[in-house]
């Protein structure tokens, strides 16, 4: 169903390279309002780079990055207020407890009157609510994963750019991070991701690139791709 | 699988530790030629270093001497018993987070869990760090034997004196600082007692000599304890009776003996997690010395700080309108860690005490343009530390341009937001420095003047500055390469110094108006203060926009 939709986001010829070698090399990559985009791939094998180009991180050499048929600019406002992106190098505010963080970003959003309440929906959602006036200092690396896709679900968003969430959690961290993905989902916001979870790939992901050395190796829906079974996971 | 007494052979591995050793110091070995290059080398950079800081600590020894009481025959100089006792607060501080026991990365992860008696493997370490610590007490002391010497006769035989103790000063501040190393009961104690030597030394330098009915503050604080006898001990050297500094250095001596002594027993029993966390903080701060990178080193003591610290803190109420969310974080940050507030006041007060002093000698001294150009640029220098505390936010921001990813506004939005709370701040301590100071002088229109002036163009514009060091990127050491004569270092120099030199040129002529109370009555002083406070803020703000924005781009 979502394929039918105009892409929220495209990308066309991507090409990003470090002196001679050359780190991705990405013809076309779409994603729909309402669709979500799993990354698959072995470590190395260009999945953050594809998502930092993607989030206006890193300047491609060739090829363009659309957002809503408009180039993707990181440093301005509008494209902060659109998507929401949780790379590997997230970081807190050291002086910030759990739940001012989540309240900082849902207040911040515009959202006002409702941040509270939305903060310990997501808090509850993510299992996060204990730890609500923790320093981030104080928290398990798990946690402090958690804490940072709490602050990425809070806020309402267009699209969603994320490197390996499930990273560091365990099994019913992840399970309570597909249930917040998969609500997202419904509500309208894309998602791209970068994933290592099987299973999280195939109960969220409707599409899968596959990607080995920065060049795309396949790419379709997730269940046909899956059932090839020639994709390397880690 | 139980262990065999082969697998247990402590002097195998004793051995092999010594082995290892034997070798190091077998590649550590030079040539005689070498030897006495590197300490040619040594003594010709000693040299040039004395030269370069000799005819500041003139200037500022002879603005010392303006506002010390001359010492006299059984009276302690009050001023040099507070240093020392300052001067060891901040040596124990200094021993809580840096050492002394410091291990390298290599034998902390290779030798360590090597089966062998740990003082024995660690005896080098705290001889190491005896050396490093003695080096700092003599530096201290030498200051504060020119401090005594001030206004009275000089006296090279006084100030190495003063060395020595300061030297006597600094071996027990490191053993206790390896005590607490090894028990949390002695670091909490050496932590608290480090605070009350502060607020005791603050106590002492701002009372002078009112007496207190057993004696003056200072009288009080000499027979205290090691750091009031090193005061003794070197404002002995400054005029007066022998007898009683002798004595107050043979008791520093024989605290010395035992606290070192202790501290050789205790190196049996230091736990691996605290020799590996300071280790780190050390490893770090050493880079950040030998690069020039300070930021470094305060990010340690930050750490250092936030591991002891529980709870969320003070709180404020979180604002429902989305353009205050960013003064809200400011606030939040410097509420939870008053350290920076502390900071920003005492450079403020240090700022009126350093004016009052400028205005009691340049009373005496008439000094030329060129003086009261670097005395008025060295006023300027507490309110740019005070700035430069006050946007810590900022700095955490810079640091990890992470941190703001999830917030919906522009980068140079979130940086300049960083203007309100500290500028608010700072004017209140201005204006806090301004009434202090016309108090003191006795000039009652200067109070309203300076603190208008503070207020509206002198906070912003100091804060701007301090900004403009918050988004300047890493530091650009391409510069030193400019040229190989003894001037490519210029470039980098005043790159690194920029925002100080912005708040100099703002504030210091209206500071040197202010400690000569002139002519800051004349209109002319006031509108090129407002002018040049409002054109320093323009191109700070313009130079943090292109920087943030510099660096935002991909």
């Amino acid at each position: 169903m979502a394929e039918r939709l105009e892409p929220l986001l495209r990308a066309t010829d991507l090409r990003v390279s470090a002196g001679d070698v050359q780190l991705l090399a990405v013809p076309s990559a779409t994603v729909p309002a309402g669709g979500c985009l799993g990354l698959v791939g072995v470590n190395g094998s260009g999945k953050s780079t594809l998502l930092k180009a993607l989030a206006g991180l890193l300047r491609p050499d060739a090829g363009s990055v659309l957002l809503g048929g408009r180039p993707v600019r990181e440093h301005e406002s509008g494209f902060r207020r659109q998507v929401g992106v949780f790379l590997d190098d997230a970081a807190c505010f050291p002086d910030l407890t759990v739940a001012e963080h989540v309240r900082m970003v849902a207040t911040a959003h515009g959202l006002g009157p409702t941040a509270a309440e939305r903060c310990e929906r997501v808090l509850d959602l993510l299992g996060l609510r204990h730890r609500a006036d923790a320093r981030p200092d104080t928290l398990s690396a798990g946690q402090r994963q958690l804490l940072l896709l709490a602050a990425v679900l809070v806020r309402p968003a267009r699209l969603l750019l994320l490197d390996e969430p499930e990273q560091r959690l365990d099994t019913g961290a992840r399970g309570r991070l597909a249930d917040a993905l998969r609500t997202a989902v419904a509500d309208g916001t894309a998602i791209v991701m970068a994933v290592h979870d099987r299973q999280l790939l195939s109960g969220l992901a409707d599409q899968v690139l596959v990607l080995d050395g920065g060049r795309v190796v396949d790419h379709g829906p997730t269940a046909e791709v899956l059932d090839r079974g020639a994709t390397p996971w880690n | 699988m139980e262990l065999t007494d082969s697998q247990l052979d402590v002097d195998t591995a004793r051995e092999a530790v010594e082995e290892l050793r034997r070798t190091r110091a077998r590649r550590a070995a030079r040539p005689v030629g070498d030897r006495a290059q590197q300490i040619w080398i040594t003594l010709i950079s000693a040299a040039l270093l004395v030269s370069m800081v000799a005819g500041p600590v003139g200037t500022l020894s002879r603005l010392v001497g303006a506002v010390l009481p001359h010492p006299h025959e059984g009276r302690l100089p009050g001023l040099v018993v507070g240093l020392t006792t300052l001067g060891t607060a901040g040596l124990l501080r200094l021993s809580l987070w840096l050492g002394p026991i410091v291990l390298p990365a290599p034998e902390l992860s290779w030798l360590l869990p090597l089966p062998v008696d740990r003082r024995w493997l660690l005896r080098p370490r705290l001889s190491a760090a005896l050396v490093a610590a003695g080096t700092a007490g003599a530096l201290l002391g030498a200051g504060c034997g020119a401090v005594a010497a001030a206004g009275s006769r000089p006296g090279p035989v006084g100030i190495v004196l003063a060395m020595v103790v300061g030297l006597l000063l600094a071996w027990p501040a490191a053993a206790v600082g390896v005590l607490a190393e090894g028990s949390a009961r002695w670091a909490r104690l050496v932590r608290g007692g480090s605070t009350l030597l502060t607020l005791a030394g603050l106590v002492d330098l701002s009372a002078g000599q009112q007496p207190l009915g057993i004696g003056t503050p200072a009288d009080v604080l000499a027979a205290s304890g090691p750091w009031g006898w090193a005061g003794w001990a070197i404002g002995g050297t400054a005029g007066g009776s022998a007898v009683l500094p002798l004595l107050a250095a043979l008791a520093l001596a024989g605290t010395t003996a035992l606290a070192v002594t202790a501290a050789d027993r205790s190196l049996a029993t230091l736990p691996a997690g605290e020799l590996a966390l300071r280790s780190r903080a050390a490893g770090r701060a050493h880079l950040g010395l030998l690069l020039l990178d300070f930021r470094q080193i305060a990010l340690v003591a930050q750490a250092a700080a936030r591991a002891r610290r529980t709870g969320p803190g003070l709180r404020l109420p979180m604002p429902r309108s989305r353009l205050l969310v960013l003064p809200w974080r400011d606030a939040v940050a410097l509420l939870r860690r008053p350290g920076r507030l502390f900071a920003a006041a005492a450079w403020s007060a240090g700022t009126v005490a350093l004016l009052h002093a400028t205005r009691l000698w340049a009373g005496q001294a008439h000094p030329g343009p060129l003086t009261a150009a670097w005395l008025g640029c060295l006023l300027s220098l507490g309110p740019h530390l005070a700035a430069t505390a006050l946007v810590e936010p900022a700095r955490e921001e810079s640091d990890r341009p992470a941190r703001t990813a999830l917030l919906p506004f522009s980068p140079a939005r979130i940086a300049l937001s960083h203007l309100v709370v500290p500028s608010a701040l700072l004017a209140l301590l201005g204006a806090a420095a301004a009434i202090a100071t016309a108090l003191l002088i006795g000039a009652p229109d200067i109070v309203l003047r300076t603190v208008l002036l503070l207020v509206t163009a002198g906070a912003p514009a100091g804060i701007g500055a301090a900004l403009l060091g918050a988004y300047r990127g890493p530091l650009r050491y391409e510069l030193l390469a400019v040229s190989a004569d003894w001037y490519g270092a210029v470039p980098f120099v005043l790159w690194y110094c920029a925002p100080a030199l912005v708040t100099a040129a703002v504030a210091a002529p209206l500071l040197w108006h202010a400690a000569t109370a002139a002519a800051l009555t004349s209109g002319t002083t006031v509108a090129q203060f407002a002018v040049s406070a409002v054109l320093a803020l323009a191109v700070t703000v313009r130079h943090v926009i292109r920087s943030v924005n510099r660096r935002a781009a991909p």
